[in-house]
């Protein structure tokens, strides 16, 4: 199987007031096709920071990650932008929908940034709305939306564009217990019904139990004795990993 | 989906704040056009139809005694062209030999290379010696065109009425001049305008050589044309022409050029330029807060693949509509604005004139309104280009940076742009009136320095203003305990947006305490005056005519009545030259030298109005000449300066010199015996309206009630000259009005997206049990520190330059004015500034009490 992401000796340092901090420090790990990987950590362990360098939304100290076989650092920050717009679609704890466009615009808006034509999006765009049960939704704003049915649309707007990979960054952290399950069910179904591949952060053994393989990420480092294989990861497995690791 | 949707329904879906931000453009913009439209209609309008018979810019005739009056004209500074000048009467006879046609002839230097520009030529070439132009409707009613030969004969002179040592008589010419007659060739036909339409194209023009041959025993006196050069101001010319040149000026030229319209004309152009400055100021902040506000949006539109010239695109287009909309609402609105303040007959030469014209001055006021726009458009796209990576990924991740606002980049970048760049562009489309000397260059740089400093300050040392604010709002706490804490930690974490407001506020505050320093100035100058020119004097008007010795008659009854002046002694020479016996001129001590006196007794000599000695730069001892009733320029000596002699109201003249009756009897037959209007001095302590009931009452004829005399005191005098600038600084009003509201639409802006942004925290103190009161108080508490620091700080910033502004004042006019205590109004400049920031905080405000507690905790 060949890997969608290859993450090479990565290490990232925050610049301090008495000197520098290393948020991430020689990690290295693959995403195979068609995987659901997780990534377990505290809060602070570095986990927003390495999606936000999978993204390329920011660039690593040290280290080389390949995307697709691409290597990131090679790419502008416009070579970034268009990798992220045909490969990497990216889904946020906090939604971020645009509050002034509507829940159907919102999930538009990788094809509007694409320049598809009006046409296209409009029948995938009614697809996908559909299969989030969100059709009844489709005009309403943000604002009007609860936790749970922004954080589909969310989702929705990650499969508009196409993309192969998705990077999910605690998409369940601002949600209710049944909303979240909704959530983690939905992006089960995307790796096994459409074979894409996912890179799951989150600190909640509920959604790990959802991916087929789990790294655990502390201080900086991921910690090669407690790495879990599906399938069928059980949450108790997963808390013993944890409590291991004193996380 | 087209990505232009993003930028419209964000725009939409703020209506309030696109609102905002489109007047404030909108208003800043609206203000300078409007100032400008105005002022180019004030000019438009009071310069009327124009002569008929052209006038150039001065006519100049040289004292006698100069030897090269042309080349001494020409070293004047201010004199951009000259030309000798000559005109007759002349016979026109052409080929067919028809009756000869009467036309007017004028000799001018053909080959002068400073010459102005008289004439144009409609066909043909221009004038050599030797040939002649002539007029459109000559040309056409006596079939004449170039190449044509005609004949000029100079037609038998006729009786010149003169002023012959008092008495106007009808002179016949010394010598009759011998029949001479001389041919030319017509060279071109003259545009009908300049010297084309004298006589109503009934014209010809020659080279003056050829009108010296055919006129030589007329050419004891040549005129000059001379065209003034716009970058000098008109009293240094005409000062500098005084000592040996009388002249005539062309009125239309003077309109707005005089040295107190100048001044307040520039004045009016500068709250032009402060309105836009303050404008574009509120609008940069509000864009820029915006802007960071929106950085998560920006990081969305990055995280799903957006380019950063997509992102800059969008923005770019948000920022394109509220900027042309700005534009388009400004210059709109400033259109309407000066057609309603003409309408109200206000205009920038003073209020009460009526303008029955109106123009668009698009060439002025399209790049005034385009670098409105443009600035608008740069602030709210630069801090987008400012945006880094790692704020993207912050963004992203919710955590707004908004603690510190925009860089200090982009405020050192709006620091530049508003206070240099703007006032830059602004003087290079519409340069200050009249000349540019160094005091006006130094008065600029102060404005403009003032402005700086209160803009730029608050943006790039914002802490400052807020440790001042932290005062203030410890003083507030006493009574708003809850709001002051709020306001207090508001303000410490975010310092620049109340500093933003508050130098705003304090930049109306202290236009306005300055603009007050100035009336108050000018009203304690008048004071001054009029305590020497008008308050011991009665003004009486109406008497038709009446024998002055008849008046004496019926006053030698009225104690206290010491003297009176003639109000009818009158001739412009430019300025208005009056007589005086010597009985007022004792009466009003002028001269404490008895050897002067009897100089000016003498007849050659003059008191100049202080304005009069101020405007053409005379001192005692200077030599004025003047042109005479007989036509011949007499030299007089300035031997004092003062206003306690010779000045009328209705219409008000301060610029004015007085000699003695009898020179205005001789020299220009005025009649002296007979006068409509008199000046009553009376005893200093004389109660005066009892003195003009009894004036009245002996100078109403018996049972005639409706030939009373017009009595006006001469405390009435000064109360209307008090109230004439009271009306006149009216215009400054009106900007310093609208720019409050501009200011109160900035304290509004900030106040509304420190409402949204803070939407978590108040929806966390609502949930803890704030009452609407309480949420209200902490809005208020915040706009009344804004209000009372921004107050307090143009108060006496206004007060610090009060000195400077009455100097510059003195530097561009030609007015000697005291300084004043401006303390009251100081303290009502910063009361106003507090009120109109809580009138701001009126519309935030209700947005904080209505807001609903569980979204704002929820989504933040």
């Amino acid at each position: 199987m060949s890997s969608v992401i290859e993450v090479r000796k990565l290490g990232r340092r925050l610049k301090q007031a008495g000197g520098e901090k290393a948020i991430l420090n020689e990690l290295s790990f693959e995403l195979a096709s068609g995987e659901f990987l997780c990534i377990m950590g505290p809060s602070g362990s570095g986990k927003t920071t390495l999606l936000h360098l999978l993204a390329g939304l920011d660039l690593p100290d040290e280290g080389t990650i390949l995307i697709e076989g691409k290597a990131m650092d090679r790419l502008g920050e416009d070579g970034r932008a268009i990798l992220r717009r045909e490969r990497i679609a990216q889904v946020f704890q906090f939604f971020n929908l645009m509050p002034a466009l509507s829940l159907r615009e919102n999930v538009a808006l990788p094809l509007a940034i694409a320049g598809r034509p009006a046409g296209e999006q409009r029948a995938r765009i009614d697809g996908l709305i559909e299969r989030f049960g969100l059709g009844h939704r489709a005009d309403a704003l943000p604002s009007a939306l609860s936790g749970g049915e922004m954080q589909r649309a969310s989702i929705a707007r990650a499969l508009a564009g196409g993309q192969g990979l998705l990077l999910c960054d605690e998409p369940t952290g601002n949600l209710s217990q049944q909303s979240g399950l909704e959530v983690m069910q939905s992006l089960r179904r995307l790796r096994d019904e459409d074979g894409k591949s996912i890179l799951l952060v989150t600190h909640n053994p509920r959604d790990a139990a959802f991916s087929d393989r789990v790294l655990f990420l502390v201080d900086g480092r991921l910690d090669p004795d407690h790495e879990l294989r599906g399938p069928g990861l059980e949450v108790e497995r997963i808390h013993r990993s944890l409590a291991e690791l004193a996380i | 989906m087209h990505l232009r949707t993003v930028a419209l329904r964000s725009l939409l879906a703020r209506p309030g704040r696109t609102l905002f931000s489109i007047l404030g453009i909108a208003m800043g913009i609206a203000i300078v056009v409007g100032i400008f439209t105005l002022d180019h209609n004030t000019l438009l309008g009071l310069k009327g139809p124009g002569d008929p018979d052209w006038q150039a810019d001065l006519r100049v005739s040289p004292e006698g005694g100069i030897t090269d009056p042309r080349a001494e004209l020409a070293a004047i500074p201010g004199v951009a062209g000259v030309a000798a000048f000559f005109q007759n009467e002349a016979d026109l006879i052409d080929a067919a030999e028809d009756r000869p046609a009467r036309v007017r002839l004028i000799g001018i230097e053909s080959s002068a290379v400073d010459a102005p520009a008289l004439y144009r030529v409609l066909a043909g070439r221009g004038l050599a010696p030797g040939g002649v132009l002539i007029g459109a409707a000559l040309a056409e009613s006596r079939g004449l065109g170039p190449g044509d030969a005609i004949t000029l004969t100079r037609p038998k002179r006729g009786a010149r009425r003169i002023c012959v040592d008092g008495e106007m008589k009808l002179v016949e010419p010394e010598n009759q001049l011998e029949d001479r007659r001389r041919s030319y060739r017509v060279l071109g036909v003259l545009a009908p305008e300049r010297l084309g339409r004298r006589s109503g194209g009934d014209v010809v023009l020659l080279d003056i050589a050829d009108a010296r041959d055919l006129f030589a025993d007329l050419f004891a006196r040549v005129d000059y044309l001379v065209e003034k050069d716009p970058k000098v101001d008109i009293e240094r010319l005409t000062s500098s022409l005084g000592h040996a040149f009388s002249f005539e000026l062309n009125q239309d030229v003077l309109i707005g050029q005089a040295a107190d319209e100048r001044a307040f004309r520039n004045g009016v152009r500068f709250a032009g330029l402060m309105a836009l400055g303050l404008g574009l100021y509120v609008i940069f902040h509000v864009l820029s807060i915006a802007l960071v506000e929106r950085s998560r949006e920006i990081a969305t539109l990055q995280a799903l693949g957006a380019t950063r010239r997509q992102v800059a695109g969008l923005f770019l287009g948000e920022a394109l509509v509220l900027a042309l909309g700005g534009g388009l609402f400004g210059l709109g609105g400033g259109i309407g604005l000066a057609r309603l303040l003409l309408a109200l007959r206000i205009t920038t030469l003073g209020a009460g004139r009526h303008i029955d014209v109106f123009e668009i001055p698009w060439a002025t006021i399209l790049p005034l309104a385009a670098i409105g726009c443009g600035i608008a458009l740069l602030g709210s796209v630069y801090p987008l280009l400012r945006m880094r990576r790692a704020q993207v990924a912050r963004a992203i991740r919710g955590e707004r940076n908004l603690d510190q606002g925009p860089g200090l980049g982009f405020r050192l970048f709006a620091v530049v742009l508003v206070t240099v760049a703007l006032p830059l562009l602004f003087l290079e489309i519409a340069p200050v009136v009249g000349e540019q000397k160094e005091a006006i260059q130094a008065v600029l740089r102060v404005g403009i320095a003032a402005f700086a400093v209160l803009l730029g300050l608050p943006l790039l040392l914002p802490g400052l203003l807020g440790h001042l604010a932290a005062l203030v709002v410890r003083l507030l706490g006493r009574v708003f305990p809850l709001g002051a804490l709020v306001a207090a930690r508001e303000i410490g974490r975010r310092p620049l947006r109340l500093a933003v407001g508050a130098a705003v506020l304090a930049m109306v505050a202290a236009a306005y305490t300055a603009l007050q320093g100035i009336t108050a100035s000018l009203e304690a100058e008048i004071d001054r005056w009029a305590a020497v020119a008008v308050a011991p004097k009665l003004f009486v008007g109406g008497l038709d005519g009446r024998e002055v010795a008849e008046v004496d008659r019926a006053l030698a009854g009225i104690p206290g009545l010491i003297a009176h002046e003639k109000g009818d002694l009158r001739a412009y020479v430019p300025f208005l030259l009056t007589g005086v016996d010597e009985k007022a001129l004792l009466a009003a001590k002028v001269f404490a030298d008895p050897e002067r006196l009897d100089r000016f007794l003498g007849g050659r000599g003059l008191v100049v109005s202080t304005r009069l000695a101020r405007d053409q730069k005379l001192a005692v001892g200077s030599r004025q000449a003047i042109r005479t009733g007989r036509g011949q320029v007499e030299s007089f000596e300035v031997l004092a300066i003062s206003d306690a002699v010779g000045f009328f109201p209705y219409p008000d003249e301060r610029i004015y010199a007085v000699t003695t009756e009898e020179t205005m009897r001789r020299d220009f037959c005025l009649d002296t015996a007979k006068a409509d209007r008199l000046a009553l001095v009376f005893e200093p302590g004389r109660d005066a309206a009892s003195f003009g009931a009894a004036v009245s009452r002996a100078l109403t004829p018996p049972g005639d009630e409706a030939r009373a005399p017009l009595v006006i005191p001469g405390a009435k005098v000064a109360a209307d000259a008090r109230l004439d600038v009271a009306r006149d600084f009216v215009l400054f009003d009106v900007i310093i009005l609208l720019t409050a509201a501009l200011g109160g639409l900035g304290v509004l802006n900030g106040q509304l997206l420190s409402a949204l942004e803070r939407a978590k925290e108040l929806g966390v103190l609502k949930s803890l049990g704030c009452t609407r009161r309480q949420m209200a108080g902490l809005v208020l508490v915040e706009a009344a520190t804004i209000g009372l620091l921004g107050g307090l700080l143009g108060a006496a910033l206004g007060l610090l330059l009060n000195p400077v502004v009455i100097e510059a004042l003195q530097i561009v006019s030609a007015f000697d004015l005291p300084l004043v205590n401006l303390n009251a109004r100081a303290l009502l400049a910063a009361l106003g500034a507090i009120v109109v920031s809580l009138l701001a905080a009126i519309y935030p405000m209700v947005k904080v009490m209505r807001m609903p507690t569980a979204r704002a905790i929820r989504e933040g």
